[in-house]
């Protein structure tokens, strides 16, 4: 009886982590637009739903998922330059809420644009051949396509900080985030950096969006909800930390997974209640800080 | 400009002119609101919009005290909102309660609502209040969204009939659209004459100082904290009793409002028409549902055209409307 | 209690004050002592620890270890809104005025601290007290033409002079000024130094500076500050002839 018990305590642990996985995947996006720009993407949801289409789009140009997950977050990225380059950039001496305001402003514009393309109704998208099935991991049969995602999500935070912590462009990213006169006064051009970044940051969201993809309905909205996580993660986690957004995005996709074993009216609530938690005892979130990141 | 003399005299004139129309409205504000807004079914094509007008002017006038008067950016008001309308709904649906003490309910549901949120979100600074705030309020939304048997879950609030106002010495039906929103007028106009009070009173002097430097209040011996809390939850009053009329005129209330877009409504409005100005939120709200208005005639994408609307505006007119004619006037 | 020998009551004392921040000890075991009526000045190289102290005693945030007492009480951690309203007031070395409301209405709503935090009803124009009150101030630094003017259109000086009206708001009986001549010219630093003085002579006045010339003039007390910790103190006689305080200074540019 407590073994049973136990292995489905695992199985849903991995479901948690899985989940956890696009949750860290946003997380961090936000966390490097926010750390090196000083600016809340309130359009990250409409990035990450905009990969999700970009997916479709491009799966049904070359019918290959592999090509597809190249492809998306590098179209995002595009999007992102432009966005970057035109719209925020403008704001930036102008008042911390200008940019936030601007990108809120462009998500309902972008999900009204996806939904002129491509209606209302939902789109589907099939899970890939090679991922389908389950694993036996011992404890029990897990989807392989979830285990792709904690995998890929596994890779890119590890190329992620090795970029940043070991590359003399993530220095400058880093030094950036603390300082931006001493980065410009060095002789760096920081609007470049900046657009990367911003970049990067859209970029991933919109990985995220192409891996939730086959787990989630491809609609318009689907971006919406997905913010308010985000946010929850990133206040969970601490804003500009990337530490924080690994940990706590893993943390909040257990939290809402074990909840949903035990208690599953309070699934969705029980990441709420973890950030009013944080909030009490700990403002800047679990790794936050004033300025820097790291 | 190459204007011969007579021309730029004249445009002077009637320049100065115009400046002082604007100043005199200016200093007996509450007045030129009340007039104006008691005319407004007469120059409205028809009453649901000016209603709508009304409440939602009300909804942006309370978000402005800490948006435009504080300076904190909250994307969570739809919770105080959304908390006065289902407070009052669920008053009157299931407890028969009349609607006088029902809005009562509503306002001060709102009240508590604010508290709480404020306790949890006035630690965090900047930008992160955004977000904090959002993520609150969207906890609200979902935790309504649970309550089916009170709420009525994803189908909203039903069945909310304030039926007729009976004063004693006359009735009224609320089914009559001109005596609906005349009602309306009599709870908004009170708490725009309250608002007005509050911002030309010690306290109101003390948010705009907070706006402009927190850390110089602070020195000078305000407590911040407390300060903003105390701010965050008068403003959530005011859209508490916003929210509970919008119940009363719908006769229903739908779940979105407790979404956050609908506290994105209360930001756009409050920018389109002037954040830190009296008359903006009005001026923003009646701007911002006319467009509707017009815009879903022509098409359904209206969301397309609020969203980049309202990027030109934080773009290139951050003042809005009734600020930018302020700043011109002041020249 | 008592500072010295000469039974003068202490207005404020640390004890062994160290701060840290992160890994970097910005002071360490810092003791000090300021009498009432006395003008201290703090002085020491950059990096000494100046602002640090500075920030420290004006209540900015509490020390890592060690003591503050003010009056006999102590202060140690206690916020810092509560501090104008014990009577200790600060002005900032980068300006920290209210850009966008007028001088008076800078200094009328730093007086308005002292008596009216939270009415949500009365109309200000029926403090007139207050009003009044802040166009003295104003007049005291020499801002009586000033007014109605925006504080941000204010030139640099001006601004200066309005950070200091904003001090004295709180009717202090400690005032603690950081750096308040930076950026000013010749005839706008004489202009506050005799302001200085002149406060100095009702009030206990702490200064921070860093221009060796000004401060000997003025102050009855100097202490030295290098590295985080504490070098020496005394008049400034005392401190001119310090063989440290001048091996400290030299090829410090000190002027």
């Amino acid at each position: 009886m407590s073994s049973i018990t136990l292995d489905l305590f695992a199985l849903q642990l991995f479901t948690g982590l899985a989940l956890g996985s696009i949750f860290v995947l946003l997380a961090i996006g936000l966390s490097l637009i926010f750390g090196l720009l000083n600016v809340v993407n309130f359009a990250h949801g409409a990035f990450y739903m905009i990969g999700a289409y970009a997916g479709v789009f491009f799966l049904g140009l070359t019918g290959n998922f592999w090509v597809t997950l190249l492809a998306v977050p590098l179209t995002v990225a595009v999007l992102g330059l432009g966005v970057e380059r035109f719209l925020v950039r403008p704001l930036y001496g102008r008042g911390i809420d200008y940019p936030l305001l601007l990108t809120f402003g462009l998500a309902l514009a972008l999900v009204e644009v996806v939904r002129i393309l491509f209606g209302l109704e939902g789109v589907p998208f099939d899970t890939p051949e090679a991922l389908r099935g389950a694993a036996n991991l011992g404890f029990g049969y897990f989807p392989i396509y979830r285990l792709f995602i904690i995998a890929v999500t596994a890779v890119l935070v590890t190329g992620l900080w090795l970029f940043i912590e070991k590359t003399s462009y993530g220095l400058i990213i880093r030094a950036g985030a603390l300082d931006t006169e001493i980065v410009r006064v060095l002789g760096i051009d920081i609007s470049k950096v900046w657009l990367v970044v911003f970049a990067i940051g859209t970029a991933i969201a919109g990985l995220a969006g192409v891996l939730s993809a086959p787990m989630r309905s491809v609609i318009p909205d689907m971006g919406t909800t997905v913010l308010v996580e985000a946010f929850v993660v990133t206040v969970v986690g601490g804003m500009g930390s990337l530490v924080g957004a690994v940990v706590a995005g893993l943390l909040v996709g257990v939290v809402v997974s074990m909840t949903s074993l035990f208690w599953p009216d309070m699934a969705d609530l029980s990441m709420f209640a973890l950030m009013a938690a944080v909030l009490m005892v700990r403002p800047q979130g679990l790794f936050g800080k004033t300025g820097g990141l790291g | 400009m190459n204007s011969s003399p007579e021309n730029t005299g004249e445009m002077q004139i009637s320049g100065r002119r115009l400046s002082s129309v604007v100043r005199s409205i200016g200093r007996h504000r509450v007045l030129s609101v009340l007039v104006i807004l008691f005319f407004f079914p007469f120059i409205l094509p028809y009453e649901a919009l000016a209603v709508n007008i009304l409440i939602y002017g009300l909804f942006a006038l309370g978000f402005n005290m800490v948006f435009g008067y504080l300076g904190m950016l909250s994307f969570g008001h739809a919770a105080f909102f959304g908390i006065g309308s289902y407070a009052t709904g669920i008053a009157m649906v299931h407890f028969g309660v009349p609607w006088l003490p029902a809005i009562l309910l509503g306002i001060l549901g709102a009240g508590l609502i604010a508290m709480i949120m404020g306790a949890m979100a006035i630690r965090t600074t900047g930008i992160y209040f955004a977000m904090v705030t959002l993520a609150l309020a969207q906890c609200v939304y979902y935790l309504i969204y649970q309550m089916e048997e009170w709420s009525g879950g994803e189908d909203g609030l039903t069945g909310v009939k304030a039926g007729d106002i009976d004063l004693g010495f006359a009735t009224f039906s609320l089914f009559d659209p001109t005596v609906k929103y005349y009602f309306m007028y009599v709870f908004v106009g009170g708490a725009i004459f309250f608002f007005s009070r509050i911002l030309a009173s010690p306290f109101g002097a003390i948010l705009e100082a907070i706006r402009e430097n927190e850390n110089r209040a602070r020195a000078c011996g305000y407590n911040v904290s407390l300060t903003k809390w105390t701010a965050f939850v008068i403003s959530g009053l005011f859209c508490g009793l916003a929210g509970a009329l919008n119940a009363i005129h719908l006769s229903v209330v739908p779940i979105d409002s407790l979404h956050y877009h609908m506290s994105g409504q209360a930001v756009i409005m409050s920018l389109l028409g002037g954040m830190g100005t009296f008359f903006g939120p009005f001026v923003g709200a009646f701007a911002f549902l006319m467009l509707e208005d017009v815009i879903t005639l022509l098409t359904t994408h209206w969301q397309l055209f609020v969203g980049v609307i309202f990027m030109i505006f934080v773009l290139f007119f951050p003042k809005g409307v009734w600020g930018s004619i302020l700043h011109w006037v002041s020249r | 209690m008592t500072a010295d020998e000469t039974g003068t009551p202490e207005m404020l004392r640390a004890d062994n004050i160290t701060m840290m921040f992160g890994g970097f000890t910005a002071l360490s075991n810092i003791n000090v002592s300021f009498p009432e009526g006395r003008l201290t000045a703090i002085i020491g190289p950059n990096g000494a620890g100046k602002s640090t102290l500075f920030n420290l005693l004006s209540g900015a945030f509490p020390p890592s270890a060690g003591k503050i007492f003010f009056k006999g009480k102590e202060i140690t951690g206690v916020s810092q809104h509560a501090f104008a309203r014990m009577g200790i007031a600060k002005s900032f070395q980068i300006t920290n005025i209210f850009p966008q409301i007028t001088a008076l209405e800078n200094v009328r709503v730093a007086i308005q601290a002292m008596t009216c935090r939270f009415n949500v009803w009365t109309p200000r124009s029926k403090f007139k007290e207050m009003t009044d009150e802040a166009a003295s101030l104003l007049e005291m630094v020499g801002l009586h033409q000033h007014h109605h003017r925006l504080a941000s259109n204010l030139a640099h000086g001006e601004q200066r002079a309005l950070e200091i009206a904003l001090a004295l708001a709180c009717n202090p009986c400690l005032l603690l000024l950081d750096e308040p001549t930076a950026g000013m010219s010749p005839e706008e630093t004489s202009t506050m130094m005799d302001l200085i003085t002149d406060l100095a002579s009702t009030r206990t006045v702490i200064l921070v500076e860093h221009k060796m010339k000004l401060v000997m003039g003025i102050s009855n007390h100097l202490i030295v500050l290098h590295h985080g910790e504490f070098l020496a103190e005394g008049t400034p006689d005392d401190i001119r002839s310090n063989d440290e305080v001048k091996r400290v200074y030299l090829g410090q540019g000190a002027h």
